[in-house]
C-alpha cells in the first residue's frame, strides 16, 4: 500500500478536470467496494464517489471501471469467502449460503448505488448486465460452482443441492429443518440466471426443480411400496396418500415457488397415486367395500383417482367387474336351483339380489360421478357393463341346460306380485316393488320376447280371475310404455279392453239367458297369446252345452261378420256336490268336470269308456284322473285295481265315503303346467317372438329406405338397429337376411355403381 | 254322455239348502269359458293395406293412440271380398270398383 496521501479536494470545475482512473480506483473505489463486501462500517461519501464514476464514465472509461469492478469482486470472493464457503460443504451449507447471500445482496444493494451512473450509462449503452447482476453471475461461478476440491466433476452447488433434497425429504419424514435458510436460498437460486444466456431461466428452475420433482418421486414411490407390502389395510394407505397430497401443497406455500408446487402435486397424482391406486384398490378390496357399502372409501378413493386426470376410472372399471361377477353368481346360483316347477321363490331371489345388486351400483355410479364432477360418466359405464351380464342369463341357462330365459323370470316374478292370493302384501310396497322391477326391464334386451312372456301371465291372471286391481295391473305397464314406447303395450292395453267388453256383455247375456250362470269371456283373435286363441273343443255336460250354444247365438246376433271360437281348456265350472257327509262347493276345470259329472249315480266306468264318453284323449285323463283318485282334498272317485297307475282297463266309481274339512274344494289344474307343456309353450313363444323379429326388421328396412330413398348397407344396418334397441337387439346377421328377403322380394335394389349401396324401389 | 244328467234346468234353482232326494250328486251352479272372435272370413291380410285384418287399418294404426281404433272395422262387398272399411272407402273415391274382381263395389254388410 502506498502512503496515504492528502485527500484531493474536488471543486465544482469550470471545465471538469480529468481523472485518472487508475488513482481512483485503487485510492478510491476499490477501497470503498471492499469495505462495504466486508460489511465494515466506513463512512462513505456517497457524493464523492459517486462523482468519481459520473466523471471516469463521462471519460470513457465506463469499459475499464466495469471490467476492474468485475475483476475485483471475483478476485474478493476467491480469497475472502471460498474458503469459507468449502469448509462448510461437509457441515450445514444452506445456512452457511443463506447467510452469506444475505449480506452479498446488501452490498450489491450499495454497490449499485456508487455505481448508478455506470449502470445508467455504461450497461445501457454497451448493453451488458447491471453491475448487480454482474454481481450475482460472479456470486455464482466463484462460489457456487466452487471445485469441490479431490470430487471430481463435483461442485459446491451439488453439495447445496444435495442438501436441499435431503432437508425436503427430512421434512417429509416429519423433521423440522430450517425452512427459512432453505427459502433463502431457493430465493437466491431463483434470481441468478444458469446462463449468462438470455435464453436460460434462473438457476433454481434449471437445476433444483426438476430434482425436487424428481426427489418427490423417489421418495413417495418406496413410501407406496412399503405400505402395500406391509399389507397396511388399504383405507389407511388411502387415508396416507391423501395426507401427503395436503402436506405437498402446504410445504409448497411455506418455501416452494407456485410453479414447483403446482409440479409437485401433478407429479405426485400422475405418477404416484396413478400408480398406487390400481395397486390398492384391487378387485377383492372394491368387492369387499360393495358388500359392505363402504360409501366414504369408495369416494375417497375416487377422490384421489379423481387427481390422475384419467379420462377412465380404474374404480369404476372395477365396480363394473364386481357387478359382473356378482350378477354372473346370481344368474348362476339361480339357474342351478332352478327345477322348473314351483319355482317362484327362485324367481324372486333371483330379481331381489338383481335389484338390490343393481340399486347399490346405481347409487355407486352417482356419487362417483359426482366426484367426477361428470368428467367420467361412471353410472352408465357401470350399468351397461352389468346390464351384458344380466342379458347373459339366457345364454348361461343354455350352457346349463335349463330351458328357461330372464325374460320368463320376470314376468313370472311380476306374475307373483299382481295375482290375487292369499297372502297379499301392502298395495304401497306392491307397487314400489313394481315400479323397482321396471329397471330390469329397461335393462332387458329381448323386450319384445318378455312382452310375450308377460302377456301369457297376464292372460292367465285375467281369464282366471286374478287380478287384484287394475291400479296395481297399470303401474308397471306404464314403466313399460315410458320406456319402450306406446307401440309396446298396445297389445296389453288391448287385453284389458276386451275384458271390459266382455263384463259388459255378459251382463247382457245374463238378462237374455236364463240357464246355468255363464261368463265367457271373448277375445280379440291377435291381440292374445297364441295359447289362449286356439281352439279347443271338449264335450261339455248338457247344461252347458246348452248355455255355450246360447251364447253363440246370441253374440252373433249383437255382431255382424264375427266368427266365434272356444277355447275350453280355460273353462271352469263351479259344483254342488251333494253327498252323505254334507254339501260341498268343487271348483273345477273342463276335464275333471266331464269325468265327474258321469258319475252322478253309483256308476262304474273303466277309464277306456270313460275316454269314450267325454271325447277326452287318454294321454289328457292320465294326468285329469289323479287329482281326483289321489290327491287328499280331492278323493272323489275310486279307482280299481287301487294303485297308483292309471290303465284304460282300470274302474273307476264314485267315492260315497267323500269327505272333506272345507266346504270349498279346488280341484288344480293339471294340464298346462306339466313340464312338457311348458317347453311346448316355450318353444311356441320362441317361433312367435323370431317371427315377430324379422317382421320388425323388415318394416324398419323399409321405413328406413322409404325416407333416405338410397343408403349404404353399413348405415343402413346401424339405423336399423338403433330404430329396434328400444325392442330387441337386432343382430347385423339377421338385419342382412332380412335385406336380402326384401331385395327378393323386389322392395330394395342394389346400386349397379356400388354394390354396398342399397335402392328403394317404389 | 248325456243320459247321467236327467234334470239340465236343476241349475236354475238355488244349490244350496238342506240335501233332497231327487237332486243330482254333481250340479253346475255356475261356469265360465273363454273364446275368441275373428271376423269371418279366410283372408288375413287387407288387400289394400296389408295389415292383418284383425288390426286395425294403416292409417288408424300410425295414428295410435289418438285415434278411436273401435271404430276401424271391415267391410264386405257383394262379391264377399273384405276389407277394413277406412281402406275401401278410400280406394271408392278414385274407383267404385272392387279392388280385387274390378266388379262395381256394393257393400254387402259392416263388421261390428
Amino acid at each position: 500500500m502506498r502512503p496515504t496521501r492528502p485527500r484531493i479536494k474536488i471543486r465544482v470545475p469550470k471545465k471538469a478536470a480529468t481523472l485518472d482512473l487508475g488513482e481512483t480506483w485503487t485510492d478510491h473505489l476499490q477501497p470503498a467496494l471492499r469495505h462495504i463486501y466486508d460489511r465494515n462500517p466506513y463512512l462513505l461519501s456517497f457524493e464523492t464517489l459517486n462523482n468519481a464514476v459520473y466523471r471516469l464514465v463521462n471519460q470513457q472509461h465506463g469499459r475499464a471501471l466495469y471490467r476492474r469492478y468485475g475483476d475485483d469482486l471475483r478476485e474478493y470472493l476467491v480469497t475472502s469467502k471460498a474458503d469459507g464457503a468449502l469448509e462448510n460443504t461437509s457441515g450445514d451449507l444452506i445456512s452457511y449460503i443463506a447467510r452469506l447471500w444475505t449480506d452479498f445482496v446488501f452490498s450489491m444493494k450499495l454497490v449499485g448505488d456508487i455505481l448508478r451512473y455506470l449502470n445508467q450509462s455504461y450497461c445501457k449503452e454497451a448493453e451488458v448486465a447491471s453491475v448487480e447482476q454482474l454481481g450475482e453471475v460472479i456470486f455464482r461461478d466463484k462460489i457456487l460452482r466452487l471445485e469441490i476440491p479431490n470430487q471430481v466433476d463435483k461442485k459446491l452447488e451439488n453439495v447445496l443441492f444435495d442438501q436441499a433434497i435431503a432437508a425436503i425429504n427430512a421434512e417429509r419424514r416429519g423433521g423440522l429443518p430450517d425452512s427459512g435458510a432453505l427459502k433463502k436460498v431457493i430465493e437466491m437460486l431463483l434470481s441468478i440466471p444458469f446462463e449468462e444466456s438470455g435464453l436460460s431461466d434462473c438457476m433454481y428452475v434449471e437445476q433444483l426443480e426438476p430434482m425436487i420433482i424428481q426427489s418427490t418421486v423417489g421418495f413417495y414411490a418406496p413410501e407406496v411400496d412399503k405400505l402395500i407390502e406391509t399389507s397396511t389395510p388399504p383405507e389407511q394407505i388411502l387415508e396416507e396418500i391423501d395426507g401427503w397430497l395436503c402436506r405437498e401443497k402446504s410445504r409448497g406455500e411455506r418455501y416452494l415457488p407456485r410453479s414447483t408446487r403446482e409440479s409437485i402435486q401433478s407429479v405426485l397424482e400422475t405418477r404416484i397415486v396413478a400408480d398406487a391406486v390400481p395397486r390398492i384398490v384391487t378387485s377383492p378390496i372394491v368387492a369387499t367395500w360393495m358388500e359392505a357399502s363402504e360409501m366414504e372409501l369408495i369416494k375417497l378413493a375416487a377422490n384421489l383417482e379423481k387427481t390422475t386426470n384419467n379420462a377412465t376410472s380404474i374404480i369404476v372399471d372395477r365396480i363394473k367387474e364386481w357387478a359382473q361377477s356378482t350378477q354372473s353368481a346370481i344368474n348362476q346360483s339361480a339357474l342351478s336351483s332352478y327345477t322348473g316347477k314351483g319355482a317362484i321363490p327362485i324367481v324372486k331371489e333371483w330379481v331381489d339380489k338383481t335389484l338390490v345388486l343393481y340399486n347399490s351400483i346405481h347409487n355407486v355410479g352417482e356419487e362417483i360421478y359426482q366426484v367426477f364432477e361428470g368428467r367420467v360418466n361412471a353410472t352408465t359405464t357401470v350399468i351397461s357393463g352389468w346390464a351384458d351380464e344380466f342379458n347373459k342369463f339366457d345364454t348361461t341357462a343354455v350352457q346349463s341346460k335349463q330351458n328357461i330365459t330372464s325374460s320368463e323370470f320376470l314376468a313370472q316374478y311380476l306374475d307373483d306380485i299382481l295375482k290375487k292370493s292369499p297372502k297379499t302384501r301392502s298395495e304401497p310396497d306392491m307397487e314400489s316393488a313394481l315400479s323397482n322391477t321396471a329397471v330390469l326391464y329397461e335393462a332387458l334386451m329381448d323386450k319384445d320376447r318378455f312382452n310375450k312372456d308377460y302377456r301369457l301371465l297376464l292372460a292367465r291372471r285375467l281369464l282366471n280371475n286374478r287380478i287384484q286391481s287394475d291400479e296395481l295391473e297399470s303401474v308397471f305397464v306404464d314403466r313399460m310404455r315410458r320406456i319402450s314406447g306406446p307401440s309396446s303395450t298396445a297389445n296389453i292395453e288391448n287385453m284389458f279392453k276386451d275384458m271390459q267388453i266382455s263384463k259388459e256383455f255378459n251382463q247382457k247375456f245374463r238378462k237374455a239367458f236364463s240357464g246355468v250362470p255363464t261368463q265367457v269371456n271373448v277375445v280379440r283373435n291377435n291381440f292374445w297369446p297364441s295359447s289362449v286363441t286356439k281352439e279347443k273343443v271338449v264335450s261339455l255336460p248338457p247344461t252347458l252345452d246348452e248355455a255355450k250354444h246360447a251364447f253363440e247365438d246370441y253374440y252373433l246376433s249383437q255382431t255382424s261378420g264375427r266368427k266365434l271360437r272356444w277355447n275350453m281348456s280355460f273353462c271352469t265350472a263351479e259344483l254342488t256336490l251333494r253327498v252323505p257327509a254334507g254339501i260341498y262347493s268343487l271348483t273345477v276345470n273342463v276335464g275333471p268336470l266331464a269325468v265327474l259329472m258321469l258319475f252322478q249315480g253309483g256308476e262304474r266306468l273303466t277309464i277306456q269308456e270313460v275316454s269314450e264318453r267325454t271325447h277326452i284323449e287318454f294321454a289328457e285323463l292320465e294326468r285329469i284322473i289323479p287329482p281326483l283318485v289321489f290327491a287328499p282334498k280331492s278323493q272323489l272317485l275310486r279307482k280299481t285295481p287301487n294303485d297308483r297307475k292309471i290303465l284304460p282297463s282300470d274302474t273307476l266309481f264314485f267315492n260315497t265315503e267323500f269327505t272333506s274339512q272345507t266346504p270349498r274344494i279346488r280341484i288344480m289344474n293339471v294340464s298346462g303346467t306339466s313340464k312338457a307343456e311348458s317347453d311346448r309353450q316355450r318353444k311356441e313363444v320362441s317361433a312367435e317372438v323370431q317371427g315377430d323379429r324379422s317382421m320388425a326388421v323388415q318394416a324398419a328396412i323399409v321405413r328406413v329406405m322409404k325416407a333416405r330413398k338410397e343408403m349404404s348397407h353399413a348405415l343402413l344396418v346401424e339405423q336399423v338397429s338403433l330404430i329396434l334397441s328400444k325392442q330387441f337387439r337386432a343382430s347385423p346377421g339377421s338385419i342382412k337376411r332380412e335385406i336380402g328377403e326384401l331385395i327378393d322380394t323386389e322392395y330394395l335394389r342394389r346400386s349397379e355403381a356400388d354394390p354396398s349401396v342399397y335402392i328403394y324401389i317404389s | 254322455m248325456t243320459d247321467i244328467v236327467d234334470e239340465p234346468n236343476v241349475a236354475n234353482e238355488q244349490p244350496d239348502g238342506e240335501e233332497e232326494t231327487g237332486k243330482s250328486r254333481f250340479e253346475v251352479k255356475k261356469w265360465s269359458a273363454v273364446a275368441f272372435w275373428s271376423w269371418d272370413i279366410a283372408i288375413e291380410n287387407c288387400a289394400i293395406c296389408r295389415n292383418h285384418i284383425m288390426d286395425t287399418c294403416i292409417d288408424c294404426q300410425a295414428a295410435e293412440g289418438s285415434a278411436r281404433p273401435a271404430d276401424c272395422t271391415v267391410s264386405w262387398g257383394v262379391c264377399n271380398h273384405t276389407f277394413h272399411s277406412h281402406c275401401i272407402t278410400r280406394w271408392l273415391k278414385s274407383r267404385a270398383v272392387c279392388p280385387l274382381d274390378n266388379m262395381p263395389w256394393e257393400t254387402q254388410k259392416y263388421g261390428r
